[in-house]
């Protein structure tokens, strides 16, 4: 049996205990879905966020709400790209000895033992970087830095550092190296070697790359505003704990714009980069 | 078309390439075993042969990306192994790789510019990415102008035809200017025509450099691989042959004929391989008009 | 028109700077003693909290999350694949309802995506109230709409002369599909949502923001009590947990192109 056949079947094996664990374990929630009543409660939320049910003014008819929802959700952007732009920095500072072949003479420049140490070193910090949930980083950030955006933006800095990192060390490593060589015997170092020979093969794909991860990551600073305080997130938060339903409506509205909006503003710009 | 050769040897100067037996091994197989000779400037050699004959191996070694596994490398006289890359090396052999090994994103002029990286710190490597000086400007213009193509300047390398990639790279190493012009296959991809338009620019890199005086004497040499007998005979002045990675010879162009360059190609039981365009009377891949010779005659 | 990459950069560091300069630099930035305390965290690490009982703790904690992890990425599996082959348009002959078909998919797909599976959390507990089937459907959600769109856009994007020649040996728009579009399209498939599962397992980690028990659960508790040795250990488990699954996600990559 082959290695994917027999993975097939393991992962199988594997969901078949995940799922007996959870829907025989307590609290699982088989008995909630069941019953009518948890149903009429999840109606009657919805009409709550709605805001059918209660006499106050809902929240998304009143426009000075908006405009301080659009308020946050102008922070929330900028803590979006803040987060971009340190990754981005980072990336591109780093990425290259990231890569197998820039440190071990493959592309043909020479092998250094602390390249290869400095790939080994930059490999781990992509590898711990992005395996820790932005939400955790933040978590651990908070006794750093004071209450704001600036929190948030470097939790979601840091975990999307390794997610470029390895993705652009990776497009590196998977590029054509002719190029890169055939600059040796017209006289470049190392260096200018790597500045004409990959970086304009590299950057093309990495641009996509961050565009992507900027969908992303607007989505995820909502969530990292729940611990740093900041933007539409915070706002949820609260609006939630005080049962202001029509507000969380409001803002549910607010954040898918904005997602909406960067989507748009992000495939544009990728067919930018990818103008040939 | 002939070219004659009317340049006066240089006297009292060491030759541009001197080898001493070098040989490059690769797990398995003898690329190239060890070879003599050396040429002088103004001289333009054809290295000829089959694929896997050594031709390739032979141009690395000279270009220095390759280090030879025996002997001893001479370019100017100095050790091609103590050399150090970037200005020194470049100024003394350049090449064009037969797959043109361009840089397919970036626009024409910084890969012709490429050719100036020997001379240019790093910061300038830099600045020149982004902005171009109009010294260097003008100076990739003239390449490519020469070349036919002064209007593709901006161009993105990838978007040029074959044949157009093919003149930047040559546009590169004139902008490099080394004393030892190498070229793998220069000509393969290209119509017979141009062809010989590009043997003509490249031979005239040759035959143009060095001092113009009572005296011409060119300081440049030109080492191409070629397969054509045609094109070899009529734009070099000297033949090396290799076969199965060993010299076949070296000698003069004027004492090379096509059927010695055509027995170069004769496969195990002497049959051309189908396709091959030899040089003389139409003989076709079973050797239609009946000769059969035994293997040994194929060696000069 | 090639100022259209340089118009890109200009674009990008403008709003890089302009990021910067809106964050809002009133107020202090740090805490104060907050570079004493990174310190701490700092050195925590060495060594981390390597106590057999503690390590059984989150050894389970593991377990907890890889379960929803799982289940999760299961039931979007199930959700997103019909989805994604309907969004795809590879199955439908042309036709008005089988375009409102495939808008209709692509709509669902597109929207559920755009909720991060936290706020699909604290929705739904609000909604249902706190259980396993409630931060499980959380986490679907988004998973589905994602995975979804991906198998449209690998189904769609399939050489197309091997098709071709399916059509012309006489198969049906069924059988040219599931011989033909199907198996081309898998590799790239298993290999996304292995990478997919990678993911889940960090989303299943951090539900813990909701009640659910597992390690983001067991790196909040730790952190209210300022135990950094534990939390890096959960830390150290995650991490585990994470490059075990890309290690299995590389070699079956490797063994199905072989």
């Amino acid at each position: 049996m082959s290695f994917s056949r027999a993975s097939f079947y393991g992962f199988l094996l594997l969901a078949a205990l995940s799922w007996a664990y959870l829907l025989l374990g307590e609290n699982s929630g088989l008995d909630e879905f069941s019953s009518s009543k948890t149903w009429s409660n999840a109606a009657g939320f919805i009409q709550e966020l709605a805001g059918v049910k209660s006499q106050a003014k809902p929240a998304f008819l009143n426009i000075d709400r908006w405009v301080d929802t659009g308020r946050l959700a102008y922070q929330t952007l900028i803590m979006s790209v803040l987060a971009m732009g340190m990754a981005g920095m980072a990336v591109l500072a780093t990425f290259l000895p990231g890569a197998r072949n820039v440190g071990n003479g493959d592309l043909g420049g020479a092998y250094s033992p602390s390249w290869s140490l400095l790939y080994y070193l930059l490999r781990v910090i992509f590898a711990v970087t992005r395996a820790v949930p932005e939400l955790v980083w933040a978590l651990l950030l908070v006794f750093f830095f004071s209450p704001g955006i600036l929190a948030g933006a470097v939790a979601l800095a840091i975990h999307n550092y390794g997610v470029l990192g390895k993705l652009s060390s990776e497009v590196v490593e998977n590029l054509d190296p002719a190029p890169a060589k055939a600059l040796r015997t017209a006289g470049a170092s190392n260096l200018q070697m790597l500045l004409y020979g990959i970086i304009p093969q590299a950057l093309p794909h990495f641009m996509t790359y961050l565009l992507y991860r900027w969908e992303v990551v607007i989505r995820t600073t909502v969530v990292v505003g729940f611990v740093s305080a900041g933007g539409l997130g915070r706002e949820l938060r609260l609006s939630l704990s005080f049962f202001h339903y029509t507000d969380v409506a409001q803002i549910i509205i607010c954040y898918l714009i904005l997602v909406l909006a960067v989507d748009l503003a992000a495939a544009w710009l990728r067919r930018l980069a990818r103008f040939e | 078309m002939n070219k004659d050769d009317n340049h006066v040897p240089p006297l009292h100067v060491p030759p541009l390439i001197e080898a001493r037996g070098i040989a490059k091994r690769y797990p398995g197989t003898v690329a190239l075993a060890p070879v003599s000779f050396s040429i002088e400037a103004g001289e333009r050699v054809a290295i000829a042969g089959p694929s896997g004959s050594g031709k390739t191996t032979l141009l690395e070694l000279l270009a220095g990306t390759v280090r030879p596994d025996q002997g001893e490398l001479l370019l100017d006289g100095r050790d091609l192994g103590r050399l150090k890359p970037g200005r020194e090396l470049s100024s003394l052999v350049g090449m064009i790789n037969q797959g043109y090994d361009l840089v397919p994103h970036l626009p024409a002029i910084h890969n012709v510019l490429a050719g100036r990286l020997g001379h240019w710190s790093l910061l300038r490597s830099m600045i020149s990415m982004v902005r171009v000086r109009p010294r260097d400007r003008r100076l990739a213009e003239a390449a490519l102008e020469e070349l036919g193509m002064a209007g593709k300047l901006y161009e993105r390398t990838s978007h040029l035809s074959g044949g157009e990639q093919q003149r930047v790279a040559v546009a590169r190493v004139m902008v490099q200017s080394p004393k030892i012009i190498l070229a793998d296959e220069p000509v393969s991809s290209l119509d017979p025509a141009r062809a010989e338009d590009m043997l003509d620019l490249m031979t005239g890199l040759i035959d143009d450099s060095g001092t113009d005086g009572p005296v011409h004497a060119p300081d440049k040499a030109l080492i191409a691989t070629l397969h054509s007998p045609n094109l070899i005979l009529n734009f070099f002045t000297r033949v090396i042959a290799l076969r199965n990675g060993e010299l076949q010879f070296d000698r003069p162009a004027g004492m090379v004929s096509v059927d010695d360059l055509d027995d170069l190609y004769l496969l195990e039981g002497n049959q051309w391989p189908e396709g091959w365009d030899h040089g003389g009377p139409d003989r076709g891949p079973d050797g239609g008009s009946g000769r059969r010779s035994d293997p040994g005659e194929a060696v000069a | 028109m090639p100022d259209h990459r340089r118009l890109l950069t200009l674009l990008m560091v403008a709003a890089v700077i302009w990021s910067v300069a809106s964050a809002g630099w009133g107020g202090p930035v740090f805490h104060t003693g907050g570079a004493a305390v990174l310190g701490e965290i700092a050195s925590a690490l060495f060594p981390p909290e390597l106590s057999p009982s503690f390590l059984g703790l989150a050894l389970a904690a593991t377990w907890q999350t890889l379960v929803f992890a799982v289940a999760g990425i299961t039931l979007a599996i199930v959700l997103g694949l019909p989805l994604g082959v309907i969004a795809s348009g590879a199955v439908f002959g042309p036709g008005r309802s089988s375009a409102v078909a495939i808008a209709a998919a692509r709509f669902f797909l597109a929207a559920v995506r755009s909720i991060h599976e936290l706020v699909w959390a604290v929705l739904f507990v609000a909604a249902f109230g706190l259980s396993s089937l409630t931060a499980i459907l959380a986490l679907t959600l988004p998973y589905a709409g994602i995975l979804g769109r991906i198998y449209a856009d690998l189904l769609n994007s399939v050489p197309q002369e091997p098709l071709q020649a399916l059509r012309v040996s006489g198969a049906s728009p069924f059988r040219v599909f599931l011989y033909g579009r199907l198996p081309m399209a898998l590799p790239d498939a298993v290999g996304y949502t292995f990478y997919r599962f990678e993911c889940a397992i960090r989303s299943a980690a951090i539900m813990s923001f909701v009640g659910i028990r597992g390690l983001g659960f067991e790196i909040q508790l730790s952190l209210n009590d300022l135990l950094f040795g534990q939390v890096w250990t959960l830390i150290l488990f995650l991490l585990a947990l994470v490059l075990v699954v890309d290690r299995w996600s590389s070699k079956v990559r490797r063994s199905m192109m072989s």
